[in-house]
């Protein structure tokens, strides 16, 4: 008989964690936006049983303790309680955000859920029927950082084992937009032969390699508008000498973009039509947030912005659909104006448009908001600016100063 | 720009009017006071900026109807143009036309003044003498403000988009505020943040509170235990007070049933058996004890007659002894005569031994015993005292002619003896020679030995090494023995061990000590030999002295000889001597034997002695015959005594009384005795036969009796007793038992009701005050244990509740999601606020910049003109600043406050500071600049001066000059003068 092991691979709950970049929603969003990283978990649970897999194994980020809550974790036992119950195994390992230190709530998990208990590299043996199937190998964030390269500990204990899996949450080097936590080289896990790896840390999913995998399974369930489509896990069927690996979405609520062009909308009310048949379009089996851009050279647009028109057109709009089963939320949007007007140039010769211009080239703008950013009460809860964001700032004074000089 | 003409339709007192412009230098206007100057200052102003309609109403013209007119103006890069402007029309807008015919709006005029309002072109190009008047109080802002109007912008533009930017930041923040909106989400956040955290380390208890639910069911379960245990105690306690009363019972009655054997045989039924029976045998048995006492009645008699009747011997003594009674009347007569004939003969003898007179008495006499040897003994005593007396004569003659003899001998052997060599000397001679004949001797011997000890060396040799060949033999054994035995570990090695080391040991030291003895005795052997050497002569000398002595030694062995015959003489006559005396001490035994005997013959001669003994011997006879009469009568006493002894004896056993009468009286009641008895033994037969019959009665009854008796005998032996009373005891007993059986089985119903357990060994020990007490502290103990469990189990439930709470909680969570969307909402505000503070910062920075770009130029300007008017009285003008007012500088560098200047010099300062201004900005701009009698009250030289400055400026400017001063139009004779 062909050895076979099927298992799910997931990473990256981050269960209970909020979301980032949300102002505002109403209540009910709400709620649904605290729950949706469990229901990410449950439909996890769920596609595990439905898979009637061996194991599932989660690498890492299975909470946030920076912003711990005991329910994450209670949830979490009760979901890998529900597995137990259709014996199904969990192997898990902590990552840079449930690093064990920094864990206040060590919560005791059912029998049937292997922890990689130290930052040093071991394995647990997964035996079905009597046979040892499968080694899988791990290990945990001990502390809020592993810098150093672990590759080398993963060695393959047991030649006998059919089955060779790594978890690893880390990432590339050289990838510069994250941390490089536990980095690796894909050339280095080449080497190791075995026959899955199941990488986290990077929300973005993606296959490194195909032969063999080596997977980013991402984020179950998107918390920031740039995690935007479908979130979920790896369900892989490994036989000996072929790989089987399905996508299984477990998002509860999908971060959208989406881009309409209003440009030929004079009137308020035809904006608000194209937008309801623009969003009545996007169908979705699960609820989304939008991230609207809505495109427009109409000067007359500008107007409608300042006179915030717009936001209650988005009101409008946003008002009927939270209601609906798969609902949608306009979270954010923004008033894309490309007018021909160019501030830069149509005012040459005034000599004081001249000297704002020249201003706004240098202008310091940490300076200039360190009434607030600075402000002890502020601080704490204020993100530090960004380069890209004080040029942003920047810019909209500029054009903000400049059109409210001249307008008529 | 410069104005070309005017063109007034109607505005004030000028209707239908034209004014032409020159095109360089001075326009001097001049006229008369009310002429039209002002108006016509302020038809430029209309046509260039408008004016509201109300002020428009103050300008209408009393006489035409249109309000309005035409100013045409040469521009630099649009050239020539009309502005138009109508009351009527366009509610009195500018439309302007082009030379190239293009009409243009108030909008594109604006733009072309380049956004200088009304109020700036006033107060940069154009002034007048009351302006002067608030120069004093000019504060750096004002004249930011004027500079700051110059230009496209507009300071009103700026000032409103200021102010709109001011609005919002302040809407969204303020740095002390409450209501603008970040403060109020700061404070919001703020809140929130403190609810997370207060929500977070809630949460943070969540282990303890596990930890600590765990210790409390832990602790509520061992409580229950313990009170289950309790109460089990307790309810025990209970039983066992309500039991304590049976509970003694019980005790006591097992205590009684102890004391009862266990198993008590008894038969069915058997007391009520007995009592029948007893009924049967009760008269049987007293008819049966009737014939008993009957029987004995008889037998008593019976027995009394007997014991009265005294025994057939003695009653066949006693007739026996009455035939006695003829004998001792014969033995009372011979007795008297056998008493007579011994009186008789004992007077007879009295006499013949007083004859004797030998002092010998009757009694002695009568022990007298002569055998028949006495006489010859007496006899030869007197003969051989004869003898002996004789021989002794004899023997003492012998002694006195020997003793002589001796002593003569004596003296002649003392004679000899003195002419005897010194037996020392003699002796010394002997030695000597026999020294000389010894000496060869042992030479002889000593060479004999000499050999022997050589011989024996060698023996010993051999017997040496022997010895040491033995003891290593011996010890080479003992090694292996002992190498065997620390192998073999056998104590039996060891002793072998041992014993050849002794053996070997032994043999060597017996050898040698055999040696050493050897050795000693052959070395003894070894004799010094002596060297005494003598010669022949005194040889010989010795050999003739010992001659002679010998000689003399022969003389006195022979009389030596002869007193030894005498001795022995002597010797034989003591022998005789010593015979003689001894056969002497004999006869004086033999005469104290006799006398000793017979001690009356101490005092008789030994002579007398036979004589004696004849009278003796007839007295003695005498005496005999008394003797024997006299043993006669003691017969008949004796004969008569046995008579009265067996009488006495046979009274002694019958009747003491009798012993003490005579035996006649004894006699008598010996017959009386006699006829009792064959009397008593009749009454006996009778009575014998009586109980025979009585006797055949009770075997009757017996018979009667023997069926009862046999079955009360079943009875008892099923009860294993053989006493009536040990019955009924037993029978007792059993019913006892029963009863005790039946009461216990009744108390152990009764406790089994108690104790569920059919423990039969309860314990009996309890003391009731010990249970009440204990069964009391149990209850305290339950109760308190109880409220310790309530109390338990009411913190656990309400920690589980907090578990239960903390784990369903969603407060934690719900506050965390918010904290952080209203951070991120925060955030977001902050941006918006920073995009608008930014815009204000920057709108502030600008204008501060633009302000101090053209204030430089202004005030070099003014110094210029100020120092020309001055005539370089002063060399430096300082603006406005830090809350100073303007201050100037002599040329001998004197600080001056305006307020301290004269009136004049402020005058000359503000026209300065106006021809700057102007100046400058009319070099960005390029506006004509109107001054309306400015400067009225300068004396003539300052007027002159201030003259040619405006010719100055009038070089690059267009300038137009309203005056009524005559002298004023003097200085510009040679300028373009327009007269109203």
């Amino acid at each position: 008989m062909v050895k076979q092991i099927s298992f799910i691979h997931a990473a990256d709950l981050h269960l209970d964690s909020p979301y980032k970049g949300l102002s505002y929603t109403p209540s009910a969003i709400f709620e649904q936006i605290r729950e949706s990283t469990f229901h990410a978990l449950e439909h996890l649970v769920d596609a595990a049983i439905r898979k009637q897999v061996d194991f599932v194994l989660i690498t890492g980020d299975l909470f946030d303790n920076e912003r711990q809550s005991l329910k994450a974790q209670v949830r979490l036992k009760r979901a890998f309680e529900k597995l137990e119950a259709y014996h199904i195994n969990v192997y898990m390992s902590y990552g840079n955000h449930d690093y064990i230190k920094g864990n206040i709530h060590p919560v005791a998990y059912p029998s049937n859920v292997y922890i990689f208990p130290e930052e040093r590299v071991s394995h647990f043996t997964y035996t079905k029927n009597d046979e040892e199937l499968a080694a899988i190998y791990g290990f945990s964030y001990e502390n809020r950082a592993v810098l150093q390269n672990k590759v080398s500990e993963y060695e393959i204990k047991d030649d006998t084992i059919p089955f060779h899996i790594g978890m690893l949450h880390g990432s590339i080097q050289n990838n510069t937009e994250h941390d490089h936590y536990a980095p690796f080289q894909l050339s280095e896990l080449e080497r190791t032969n075995f026959h899955y790896w199941a990488l986290g840390h990077i929300h973005k999913r993606q296959i490194l390699k195909e032969d063999p995998p080596v997977v980013y399974s991402g984020n179950t369930q998107g918390r920031h508008r740039k995690e935007t489509g479908e979130k979920g896990c790896y369900h892989v069927i490994l036989t000996e000498n072929d790989v089987e690996m399905t996508f299984l979405p477990l998002q509860a609520i999908k971060f959208t973009s989406i881009m309409v062009d209003v440009d030929d909308c004079n009137d308020i009310f035809e904006l608000e039509k194209k937008l309801q048949t623009k969003i009545e379009q996007i169908s979705s089996d699960v609820p989304s947030l939008l991230e609207l851009t809505l495109l427009s050279t109409n000067e007359i647009h500008k107007e409608w912005t300042r006179e915030s028109l717009i936001d209650e057109v988005i009101e409008l709009v946003n008002e009927p659909a939270t209601v609906k089963h798969n609902w949608f939320y306009i979270y954010k949007y923004e008033m894309k104006i490309n007018t021909p007007f160019n501030a830069m140039n149509s005012y040459t010769g005034d000599p004081f448009t001249e000297e704002l211009v020249h201003q706004g080239e240098n202008f310091p703008v940490k300076t200039s908001v360190g009434e607030l950013y600075l402000q002890k009460k502020a601080r704490r809860y204020l993100e530090v600016l960004s380069k890209e964001e004080e040029e942003t700032i920047k810019q909209e004074a500029l054009e903000l100063v400049i059109n409210e000089l001249h307008r008529k | 720009m410069k104005f070309i003409s005017a063109t007034i339709n109607g505005f004030g007192k000028w209707v239908d009017e034209s004014f032409d412009f020159y095109n360089e230098g001075v326009n001097c206007l001049y006229g008369q006071n009310e002429s039209g100057k002002s108006t016509l200052h302020l038809f430029i102003l209309f046509m260039l900026f408008g004016m509201p309609p109300k002020q428009r109403n103050f300008y209408r013209p009393k006489t035409s109807g249109a309000l309005g007119g035409r100013l045409t103006i040469e521009a630099k890069h649009i050239g020539r143009f009309t502005i138009e402007r109508f009351d009527g029309v366009r509610n009195g807008s500018a439309l302007c036309y082009t030379e190239d015919g293009s009409q243009y709006d108030e909008e594109w005029l604006t733009e072309t003044l380049q956004g200088i309002s009304h109020a700036t072109y006033q107060s940069i190009f154009s002034f007048s003498a009351n302006d002067l008047n608030d120069f004093r109080n000019m504060k750096e802002d004002d004249l930011g403000e004027v500079l700051l109007g110059i230009g496209l912008t507009g300071s009103t533009a700026i000032h409103s988009v200021e102010k709109m930017l001011d609005n919002k930041i302040s809407e969204l923040f303020k740095p002390y505020g409450k209501k603008p909106l970040i403060n109020q989400e700061l404070d919001q956040l703020a809140l929130l943040h403190k609810e997370v955290h207060q929500s977070a380390s809630e949460e943070k208890i969540y282990q303890n509170k596990n930890l600590e639910s765990d210790k409390l069911s832990q602790d509520i379960r061992t409580m229950e235990e313990q009170a289950k245990q309790l109460y089990n105690e307790r309810l025990e306690m209970e039983r066992k007070q309500q039991a304590l009363p049976v509970m003694k019972q019980y005790s006591e009655l097992r205590e009684k049933l102890g004391e009862l054997p266990n198993s008590l045989p008894f038969p069915e039924d058997g007391l009520t058996r007995y009592e029948k029976l007893k009924s049967e045998i009760l008269p049987l048995r007293s008819e049966f004890s009737f014939l008993v006492a009957n029987e004995k009645t008889y037998e008593n008699r019976i027995t009394l007659l007997q014991e009265q009747l005294p025994a057939e011997e003695r009653y066949k003594e006693a007739v026996q002894l009455l035939k006695l009674k003829d004998d001792y009347t014969s033995f009372v007569r011979e007795k008297e005569n056998w008493q007579s004939q011994l009186n008789k003969l004992q007077n007879r003898l009295k006499m013949e031994i007083n004859q004797l007179n030998i002092g010998i008495s009757m009694e002695d006499v009568e022990r007298l015993h002569l055998p028949f040897h006495t006489e010859k003994n007496w006899n030869q005593i007197k003969i051989s005292s004869g003898d002996l007396e004789k021989e002794s004569i004899q023997l003492q003659q012998e002694q006195k002619e020997l003793t002589n003899q001796r002593m003569y001998t004596m003296n002649q052997i003392g004679e000899l003896e003195d002419q005897l060599l010194d037996p020392h000397h003699v002796s010394k001679i002997k030695e000597n020679l026999r020294l000389s004949t010894e000496n060869e001797l042992i030479k002889r011997l000593s060479m004999q030995s000499a050999k022997k000890k050589i011989k024996w060396e060698e023996e010993r040799k051999k017997k040496e090494k022997y010895a040491s060949l033995g003891l290593w033999g011996s010890i080479i054994v003992a090694l292996i023995l002992g190498l065997v035995a620390m192998l073999a570990d056998s104590s039996i090695y060891y002793v072998g061990t041992i014993t050849f080391l002794i053996i070997g040991l032994l043999q060597r030291v017996l050898l040698h000590r055999y040696l050493d003895g050897m050795e000693k005795i052959i070395g003894m052997e070894e004799i010094q030999t002596t060297n005494i050497g003598i010669d022949d002569e005194e040889r010989k000398e010795a050999e003739n002295l010992l001659a002679s002595y010998e000689s003399t030694k022969k003389d006195i062995a022979a009389l030596e000889e002869t007193l030894k015959s005498i001795k022995l003489k002597l010797m034989k006559w003591n022998e005789k001597n010593k015979m003689h005396i001894d056969a002497y001490h004999v006869l004086e035994g033999r005469i104290k034997q006799q006398i000793d005997l017979y001690p009356f013959l101490l005092h008789v001669e030994i002579d007398y002695w036979p004589e004696l003994y004849h009278n003796l011997k007839h007295i003695v006879t005498l005496s005999q015959e008394a003797l024997e009469t006299k043993e006669n009568i003691k017969l008949l006493e004796e004969k008569k005594e046995k008579i009265q002894l067996e009488l006495n004896q046979f009274s002694a056993t019958e009747n003491r009384e009798w012993t003490q009468k005579n035996i006649q009286e004894q006699l008598r009641e010996l017959e009386l005795f006699t006829t009792d008895y064959n009397s008593n033994l009749d009454k006996i037969k009778q009575y014998r036969q009586q109980i025979r019959e009585n006797t055949e009665q009770q075997l009757a009854v017996k018979e009667k009796l023997n069926p009862y008796e046999t079955e009360i005998r079943q009875l008892y032996e099923v009860a294993q007793v053989d006493t009536e009373d040990s019955y009924y005891f037993k029978a007792r007993q059993v019913q006892e038992k029963l009863e005790l059986e039946k009461k216990k089985t009744t108390l152990v119903r009764q406790l089994n009701n108690f104790f569920d357990d059919q423990e039969e060994k309860h314990n009996v020990d309890w003391q009731e005050e010990e249970l009440a007490s204990r069964a009391q502290q149990i209850k305290t103990e339950e109760i308190e244990l109880q409220k310790n469990v309530e109390k338990k189990r009411q913190e656990l439930a309400n920690i589980r509740a907090e578990i239960l709470q903390m784990e369903t909680s969603e407060t934690h969570s719900y506050k965390l999601h918010q904290f952080e969307m209203k951070k991120d909402r925060l955030n977001e505000l902050a941006k918006e606020w920073a995009v608008l503070k930014t815009a204000k910062e920057m709108l502030s920075e600008t204008k501060r910049n633009y302000r101090d770009t053209y204030l430089s130029k202004v005030i070099q300007q003014t110094i210029y003109y100020f120092g020309f008017l001055t005539d370089g009285r002063y060399k430096s003008v300082h603006p406005p600043g830090d809350g100073q007012a303007f201050y100037v500088v002599t040329h001998d560098d004197i600080h001056f406050d305006v307020s301290e200047l004269s009136k004049g010099t402020v005058d000359q300062l503000y026209i300065s500071l106006r021809f700057a201004v102007s100046e400058v900005m009319s070099n960005e701009f390029k506006l004509p600049i109107i001054m309306d009698d400015a400067f009225i009250h300068f004396d003539t030289e300052r007027a002159e001066r201030i003259s040619e400055i405006i010719k100055n400026i009038a070089s690059k400017h267009q300038v137009l000059l309203f005056t009524c001063k005559k002298n004023v139009v003097e200085f510009f004779e040679n300028e373009n003068i327009i007269r109203l």
